[in-house]
């Protein structure tokens, strides 16, 4: 593959190689730390409802859970920003490895599958729990397995890149 | 480092389960991730009571949140023993590592946290909270610490790596 040029610029202002390289904890990890937050913020309560929705605590009310949403969302603006941050950190490292376009389709699946879920499930309030939970019965299913395929590919990233950073192999090949 | 204990991480990395954790890239991976699926089950859940009992969603009675807390469990069961196959995959890197003894004191604190809870009347008390009604104080600061720990312990957890050789010999 031919890399980008660009993506060498990019590594090269001081802001990313800031982020790379300092030994001060506002740095690369902990952009990453509220990388992880945002994904706490975002998949708890997704998988919370999820469960719930297949059978788990059926006493729990389920209407309530709507107002899940709005800490979800605040997840996944956390890590819209953080996300961008790590790219803008290690641009060839990310951008170069197709696990990295595979995680992105799937938090966009795992996405559009919560909102669709919101309106099927939360959207009428007219219906009853029994009603509430067929119509998100596939949706929740679905829900569960594509964010722990993002968490997974996320977690891949470490260790299936081609480049640490622009014209530098990963250890180990 | 006490002698005793570099002697004994030492000796846990000679052994063939430590060469079996680190082999295979991809089983280290596999730990990792169930090590996320866990800690995201356990927040998810926990996190969900926590949030409940300071007083969000407050239409929720909080008896029928329990029964999310064995999937909370099964989650910090999952972290225990990815935990300990990757501290037993790299114990000197792990041992000389400030974050990581800092991270297991957090996890500690979060147990005795929820000793807390069980051992006053906090629990009890939280089962008897309807739709709408408030927590008690002690119950709303035990939750409130709970999330403080678990979310310190997300902190701690990703700057193991930041952290390394941070532990004089």
């Amino acid at each position: 593959m031919v890399v980008p040029v660009f993506l060498e610029t990019v590594e090269q202002t001081g802001f990313s190689t800031w982020l790379r390289e300092t030994q001060s904890v506002f740095g690369f990890y902990f952009v990453l730390t509220f990388h992880t937050f945002g994904l706490v913020l975002l998949v708890g309560p997704s998988a919370a409802i999820d469960l719930r929705i297949l059978g788990v605590g059926s006493q729990i009310q389920l209407a309530p859970l709507k107002k899940c949403y709005k800490l979800m969302w605040m997840g996944f603006v956390l890590n819209a920003v953080s996300g961008l941050l790590l790219v803008y950190a290690y641009p060839t490292k990310a951008l170069t490895n197709p696990v990295f376009y595979i995680k992105l389709m799937l938090i966009g699946l795992a996405v559009w599958t919560m909102q669709r879920l919101k309106t099927q499930v939360f959207g009428d309030l007219n219906l009853n729990e029994a009603a509430m939970e067929a119509r998100g019965k596939y949706l929740a299913i679905w829900s569960l397995v594509l964010w722990v395929g993002a968490i997974t590919a996320g977690r891949l990233l470490a260790y299936t890149y081609t480049y640490l950073v622009y014209g530098f192999f990963a250890p180990g090949g | 480092m006490p002698t005793l204990v570099h002697s004994f991480l030492q000796w846990l990395g000679t052994t063939k389960f430590s060469e079996l954790m680190v082999q295979n890239r991809w089983w280290w991976a596999f730990l990792m991730d169930m090590h996320f699926i866990g800690l995201t089950l356990l927040l998810g859940t926990i996190g969900l009571l926590d949030l409940r009992i300071l007083g969000f969603i407050k239409e929720l009675p909080i008896a029928p949140l329990n029964k999310l807390v064995p999937w909370g469990v099964a989650g910090f069961l999952i972290n225990v023993i990815t935990g300990i196959c990757a501290i037993a995959g790299m114990p000197l890197y792990y041992g000389y590592d400030l974050a990581f003894w800092l991270k297991m004191l957090f996890i500690s604190l979060a147990g005795m946290n929820l000793l807390t809870f069980y051992v006053t009347n906090s629990f009890r008390k939280c089962q008897e909270v309807g739709s709408g009604q408030d927590a008690p104080l002690l119950a709303k600061f035990i939750a409130g610490t709970s999330l403080f720990l678990w979310f310190g312990v997300i902190v701690l957890g990703r700057y193991i790596q930041l952290y390394q050789d941070t532990i004089k010999p």
